[in-house]
């Protein structure tokens, strides 16, 4: 599965006017609407990097990580938790689960995904534009400079990188 | 007459959602933490961005309703359902929203505070709101609310904290992820009294079936407060 993801810094005819400080000390990372809709799958599970949100599920434990996806794991033998799997889903800031079906933001869009046929991955819908994308972590808002105009037509932030 | 109804339907409730979680790992809805910004009751996803409380109806999962979108107010952050009411956490106050229309959340009352940040949780009648202070402004503390009115919140006790992020409450305990994590007996809903400190970085818990579900900056820790002892089970930590 092809995932291009771009970081807006490397792109050429585009650079913030360095007589100013920059608004954000962050470059956003992109995904093409495309890329965006094939983005969410599962890979092995894998260490914490920015660990957010946390729910429990029964016996399952499900950690954001932030913009990156959710730590899947295993909690039925508390003294022993492992890790199990890591769900990709970029601009991912929070969940929450009903009958085995997990609701994730994928930065703007809103996905379902059926937990009960994993290791595959089954998207049960996506609902498109319905949050707005993910600020800087040291913003509230969007920096007009990386606003949607003033970017290659089609991409969406989905999360920031120093 | 009222608190006891409310006690009994909690009780309900709580004894409701205890036995499906042990009936299957598949149980209804699950539970997440006070820094929540999703949370489903029944037929419904509610949603918190910085603006917005969204609802979507999710009864088919394969084909689900995006039916509203209403605007709130600035810097929500949380969001905490109980009872058919929504408390949403926002930089400038507390958000009660109605749900007896469940599809059309109705605002019952707004009640401000200093701009911080605040996540809010809620039991029987009492409301528990941290503000984390913006460095610059009024000292961090922990909020304690009557919300028996939800109309009409009333501000009953205030605790100093240092630097409190989310919080959770089960019965006569409150945990919260301040400078460290802090656990606390609540007598008569207002007065806390510290019982133990973890020296961990928590951002935020949950804390469910005597057990304490720890998340902080490098990963997860597991507690027990089991017979009044918190006792460390475990951790997955970054390497």
């Amino acid at each position: 599965m092809p995932l291009i993801l771009l970081a807006l810094c490397l792109l050429t005819g585009f650079s913030v006017n360095d007589k100013f400080e920059p608004e954000t000390q962050y470059q956003p990372l992109l995904l093409s609407r495309t890329d965006l809709a094939g983005s969410v799958f599962f890979q092995p599970a894998r260490d914490f990097t920015n660990p957010g949100k946390i729910y429990l599920y029964g016996d399952t434990i499900f950690i954001v990580d932030l913009y990156k996806g959710i730590h899947v794991i295993d909690n039925s033998t508390p003294a022993t938790p492992r890790k199990t799997s890591f769900i990709h889903i970029p601009g991912v800031m929070d969940l929450a689960v009903k009958k085995s079906v997990l609701y994730a933001d994928n930065a703007v869009d809103l996905v379902a995904i059926n937990l009960k046929v994993y290791p595959q991955i089954s998207i049960l819908d996506r609902v498109s534009d319905v949050f707005p994308e993910p600020t800087p972590p040291d913003l509230d808002y969007i920096p007009a400079v990386f606003s949607s105009n003033k970017r290659p037509k089609n991409t969406v932030i989905v999360g920031w990188v120093k | 007459m009222k608190k006891l109804t409310a006690i009994l339907i909690l009780s309900v409730l709580l004894i409701a959602s205890c036995s499906f979680d042990k009936e299957t790992g598949t149980s209804e809805t699950g539970t997440g933490g006070s820094m929540a910004r999703f949370t489903i009751i029944n037929d419904y996803l509610y949603t918190v961005d910085f603006d917005n409380l969204n609802t979507f109806n999710i009864a088919t999962p394969t084909d689900i309703q995006n039916i509203g979108r209403q605007k709130v107010g600035f810097g929500i952050e949380t969001i905490f359902p109980i009872n058919n009411t929504l408390f949403l956490g926002a930089r400038n106050g507390m958000y009660i929203y109605s749900l007896q229309n469940p599809a059309a959340p109705v605002r019952q009352s707004f009640t401000s505070h200093f701009l911080s940040y605040d996540p809010v949780v809620v039991q029987g009648e009492y409301a528990y709101v941290t503000l984390r202070s913006m460095g610059w402004n009024r000292p961090s503390s922990l909020q304690i609310y009557d919300v028996s009115n939800l109309s009409n919140p009333i501000l009953v006790k205030i605790h100093p904290m240092l630097d409190p992020k989310g919080l959770g409450i089960d019965g006569n305990r409150l945990f919260i992820c301040d400078n460290v994590l802090k656990v606390y007996q609540i007598s008569n809903n207002i007065d806390i009294t510290l019982l133990a400190s973890f020296n961990i970085q928590a951002i935020d818990i949950i804390p469910k079936g005597e057990r304490l579900y720890v998340v902080t900056a490098n990963g997860f820790y597991q507690y027990s407060y089991a017979n009044n002892n918190i006792t460390f089970i475990s951790q997955i930590i970054m390497p």
